[in-house]
């Protein structure tokens, strides 16, 4: 059983830590992201109608003058603050969203070869054991095949599909 | 009026003013529009009330306080992003963008309440400004009944109709 794994950008995530990955915690920062972006686009408004607005309205003179120009800088920041962090929000949870399909199918195959009752080894080579009747009565032999396409992670030992938690 | 004599000259040139035209520099107050932007050409405009600077400030106030949670929030949000997202180089580059973000959001609350206190500062200066001048007219009110008392001037109690007793005032 082979399986390659080619995810931009993530190319040294092995499969044990693709499985172990928790998106949710990828979303959740992006809305960490998202509520200061959200923020920073409520405080332009509040600058623009009940500041800029305001003074401009009711007042005429150097001081009005001088706090207009200073509360329209304020709102270009909250502005840049609104798009930067906001641009922060999609890209973390685009991430999230381009690793949940590759690790679907990762859980899914990691769930079949349980059912089969084979052993995933840490560089992704798969072994299976004695099963069926073969030529002359005998079983066919266990064996293993090799992994192509997804890195070694040594440090981890062999992992037993289906314990992987949801 | 004729041409400024040499030495005027020389002082309005200095200080950047039209000389020689057979026009007075005008004279306005430092926090007065430009002239014609009043009402028939009569000089600066100057429109001060105190609420508008009180209620920015107060605005002002509540983005500190906003860009404070923000921060906050941003921090809670990431709190076990490390743990939970071994192997993505991705993870590492962004607690890098979000420090610096935090910072960038503290900056931006030390902004907010800085120009809490300066446009509070306004309005107190409005409202000094307000009780000192409504003090002084009040001053001219009580000099203006005392004259009407002593018979010196007949109408100087109309400078400040609330200072004057009801019988003393100068009814129509």
């Amino acid at each position: 059983m082979t399986w390659g794994l080619t995810l931009p950008g993530v190319s040294g995530l092995t499969w044990q830590q693709l499985d172990a990955l928790d998106l949710g915690l990828l979303e959740t920062a992006a809305d960490g992201w998202g509520q200061a972006s959200g923020r920073a686009d409520a405080s332009r408004t509040r600058v623009d109608n009940e500041m800029v607005d305001v003074l401009k309205k009711s007042q005429e003179g150097d001081a009005e003058r001088a706090a207009v120009r200073r509360l329209r800088q304020l709102s270009q920041n909250f502005q840049y603050v609104y798009m930067q962090c906001g641009m922060a929000r999609t890209s973390l949870n685009g991430l999230a969203a381009e690793l949940r399909a590759p690790q679907k199918q990762l859980r899914e195959v990691l769930d079949e070869a349980r059912e089969r009752k084979f052993t995933v080894k840490p560089d992704g080579s798969v072994e299976y054991p004695a099963a069926g009747k073969g030529e002359g009565g005998q079983p066919p032999p266990g064996g293993s095949s090799g992994a192509a396409g997804v890195p070694h992670h040594d440090a981890q030992g062999d992992r037993q599909p289906g314990r992987h938690s949801r | 009026m004729s041409e400024h004599p040499g030495s005027w000259r020389d002082l309005l040139g200095q200080a950047g003013q039209p000389a020689g035209h057979g026009e007075v520099p005008d004279m306005r107050l430092a926090s007065a529009g430009d002239v014609g932007a009043g009402i028939d050409g009569a000089g600066g405009v100057l429109r001060q009330s105190r609420m508008p600077w009180r209620s920015a400030s107060g605005v002002a106030r509540g983005f500190g306080r906003s860009m404070s949670t923000a921060k906050e929030e941003l921090g809670t949000s990431h709190g076990k992003l490390k743990v939970g997202t071994e192997g993505l180089s991705s993870i590492a580059v962004l607690a890098a963008v979000r420090e610096s973000w935090e910072t960038r959001l503290g900056d931006a609350q030390a902004e907010c309440a800085s120009l809490d206190v300066k446009l509070r500062n306004v309005a107190a200066a409005h409202n000094e400004n307000d009780h000192a001048v409504q003090g002084s007219f009040a001053k001219l009110g009580e000099q203006g009944a005392e004259a009407v008392g002593r018979g010196q001037t007949g109408r100087a109690g109309l400078v400040n109709g609330m200072s004057l007793p009801p019988d003393q005032g100068v009814r129509p």
